[in-house]
C-alpha cells in the first residue's frame, strides 16, 4: 500500500500527467475533485483546462436533472432525473445575485439563457441577460445593444437565443431578433444582432423584412444543428443559421396541423432532431410526440400515448393538470429509450415510453398551477462562459 | 540493419530493443546515444513497457482487434504497477502507451466514485466521501 501511494503521489504531482488524466473523467466528476488538493483546485478551476476539457468531452444527450423555471413568486427549481432518495437543492441558482430573481429562457448544451425577469412574456431590452453555466456556478452577464436611433419607431425585442455546440466551437452566440411593424400586418421589419463571446460584442445581423412567430410576446428559441428555430401556435416554423446568417422560413407542410385544440404545445430539440409534444383529444387525454423530418420535410408522429393507460398507477387527476415537459429521444444501442417527462397533476413523472412505465420524480408541494412553469434540461460541462 | 537499443533500468538490469520498437518512444528517437539509463524505473517496470513496445512495433495497424484486447489485458494491472508504469511510460516519451494507462486510472476512478458522484448531483455535499475514494486510489 505504502509503494502505491509514493507511486500515485508521482503522477499525481506531475502536472502534466494529472491533466491527461483529468481530462478523461466526466465534468460531474471534476466538479467534486477540486476538494481534493490545492493542485487539483487549480488545475480544475483554470479556464484553459475548462476549454480543453469541454473540447476534448462531448456533451452527454441525456439531461441528469432540470430546472423549472420560475413563477412570480417562486425561485427556478432543480430536479433530478436520477434515482436519489436525496432531496433536491432548493435554490439552484443562488449565486447569480439578482435582487429581481431569475428567469430561465433557455438550455443549450449545458449552458443556461438567462434573463432578470419575474414573467417570460414581459422581457425587454433594459433588462439584464445572463448566460450561465450552472455546473461550475459561474456566470456571464450580457446587456442587449440600445436599439437604432435612426428608426422612426422602437424596435419591439422578440427574441434573444443562444446557440452554443461545444462540438463546433468553444465559443457561444446569442442571437438578438427586434421587430417593428403594425400588429395587423402578417410582416415585420426584423433586425437580428448576434453577439460572440470570442469578441464580447455585439454586431448587426441580417436585417429583413418577414413574418416571425411572435408578434408582440418575447419568443425563446430552440437550438439544434446550427440554427435557432422558433415556432409558436398557428404558426410555421422560423429558423436562424448561425454559421451561415440567413434566416429560413419553413412552410407549413400540411402535416398535423395546428388548430384551437392544441394549445397544450412543448417544442424543444434532442439527439439532433427537433420534437413537437401535443396533447389533444376529448379531454386531452391522447398525448403524442411529432418529430420534424431529415431537412425540414415534415413533422411525423413518432410515438402516440394514452393517458388514460398512466392513470392506473398514479391517483386520478383531471386531465387537464397533465402537462409534457420535454422529450428525451432514445439512442440506438444505449440504455436510455424514449421518455417523456410530465406533470401529472401534483407530481412530476418521468414516462419510459418503450416500457411504458412510470416514475415520480418529484412532488409539487404548491398545489398552484398558476403560472407559466417550463422545463430546462441540466447537463454538465466544464464550459467556460 | 536495424539499431539495437540497450535500456538500463535503476536496478541495472539491461534490455535489448530493436530500433522499431524503441522509436516509439520519443525520448530514445531524440537521444544521441543507443544506450539509454531510465531513472527511477525498475526492472519489473521496464520490462513491461518494453514488452508493450515490442507487440506494438511487430503489428503495423493499431486498430486490429486483438492489439485492443492485448492492451485492455496488459493495463488490467494492479494499482501501483499502473501508476510506476505511467511514470516510466511518461519519462520515454511514448504517448499512446500514457494515453491507455491514464484511461485506464480514470476508468478506475469512475468506477470507485459511482456512488458518490454519478448518483447525486454537484450541490449535495459528498467532499469526505470523495477524499476517502480518491485517498483509497493513492491520490
Amino acid at each position: 500500500m505504502q509503494s502505491s501511494i509514493a507511486a500515485a503521489e508521482t503522477v499525481g504531482h506531475n502536472e502534466d500527467l494529472l491533466k491527461q488524466l483529468l481530462l478523461r473523467l466526466p465534468a460531474k466528476s471534476l466538479i467534486r475533485f477540486k476538494c481534493v488538493s490545492k493542485l487539483w483546485l487549480s488545475l480544475i478551476s483554470s479556464p484553459k483546462f475548462c476549454d480543453s476539457h469541454t473540447l476534448r468531452n462531448p456533451i452527454l444527450k441525456f439531461p441528469s436533472a432540470f430546472f423549472l423555471s420560475r413563477t412570480a413568486t417562486t425561485d427556478p427549481q432543480f430536479i433530478s432525473l436520477l434515482p436519489s432518495t436525496n432531496p433536491n437543492p432548493s435554490k439552484p441558482l443562488n449565486f447569480i445575485p439578482d435582487p429581481q430573481g431569475l428567469q430561465i429562457l433557455q438550455s443549450c448544451n449545458g449552458l443556461l439563457l438567462c434573463c432578470s425577469s419575474t414573467d417570460k412574456f414581459t422581457i425587454s431590452r433594459q433588462f439584464k441577460f445572463y448566460v450561465v453555466n450552472p455546473t461550475t456556478s459561474r456566470f456571464s452577464e450580457i446587456a442587449l445593444p440600445p436599439p437604432s436611433p435612426t428608426k422612426p419607431e422602437p424596435a419591439r425585442l422578440l427574441s434573444v437565443a443562444l446557440a452554443f455546440d461545444p462540438s463546433k466551437s468553444l465559443h457561444y452566440k446569442l442571437v438578438c431578433v427586434s421587430g417593428s411593424g403594425t400588429i395587423p400586418s402578417l410582416h415585420l421589419e426584423i433586425e437580428i444582432e448576434i453577439y460572440s463571446s470570442h469578441t464580447r460584442t455585439w454586431r448587426a445581423g441580417e436585417s429583413t423584412h418577414m413574418w416571425f412567430p411572435s408578434i408582440g410576446k418575447f419568443l425563446p428559441g430552440v437550438y439544434c444543428n446550427g440554427r435557432i428555430h422558433w415556432l409558436s401556435t398557428f404558426c410555421w416554423l422560423v429558423y436562424y443559421d448561425i454559421d451561415e446568417e440567413h434566416y429560413g422560413v419553413v412552410d407549413e407542410l400540411g402535416a398535423p396541423g395546428f388548430s384551437v385544440e392544441k394549445e397544450c404545445m412543448c417544442f424543444g430539440e434532442s439527439g439532433g432532431r427537433l420534437h413537437l409534444i401535443e396533447m389533444y383529444g376529448s379531454g386531452l387525454n391522447k398525448l403524442r410526440v411529432l418529430e420534424m423530418g431529415k431537412d425540414y420535410s415534415g413533422w411525423f408522429v413518432k410515438y402516440r400515448v394514452d393517458l388514460n393507460l398512466m392513470t392506473p398507477a398514479f391517483p386520478y387527476t383531471p386531465a387537464a393538470s397533465c402537462r409534457p415537459f420535454f422529450f428525451l429521444d432514445a439512442e440506438e444501442n444505449e440504455e436510455q429509450n424514449p421518455v417523456l417527462v410530465l406533470r401529472m397533476g401534483y407530481k412530476f413523472i418521468s414516462y419510459d415510453i418503450r416500457d411504458k412505465s412510470c416514475k415520480t420524480l418529484c412532488d409539487l408541494f404548491i398545489p398552484s398551477l398558476v403560472g407559466w412553469r417550463d422545463a430546462y434540461q441540466y447537463m454538465e460541462t466544464l464550459a467556460c462562459v | 540493419m536495424s539499431r539495437v537499443f540497450k535500456l538500463k533500468s535503476s536496478d541495472n538490469e539491461t534490455f535489448e530493443v530493436e530500433e522499431a520498437a524503441a522509436l516509439l518512444s520519443e525520448t530514445i528517437k531524440s537521444s544521441s546515444s543507443t544506450e539509454i539509463t531510465v531513472p527511477n524505473v525498475k526492472a519489473e517496470i521496464l520490462g513491461k513497457v518494453v514488452e508493450w513496445c515490442n507487440k506494438h512495433a511487430e503489428s503495423e495497424d493499431t486498430k486490429d482487434q486483438l492489439i485492443k484486447e492485448w492492451d485492455a489485458e496488459f493495463v488490467s494491472v494492479d494499482q501501483h504497477v499502473l501508476f510506476k508504469l505511467i511514470t516510466a511510460a511518461d519519462y520515454l516519451q511514448i504517448k499512446e502507451l500514457v494515453d491507455q494507462l491514464t484511461q485506464r486510472v480514470g476508468d478506475m476512478i469512475k468506477a470507485k466514485t459511482l456512488k458518490t458522484v454519478e448518483m447525486t448531483y454537484p450541490t449535495f455535499n459528498v467532499e469526505r466521501e470523495v477524499q476517502e475514494e480518491l485517498k483509497s486510489l493513492g491520490f
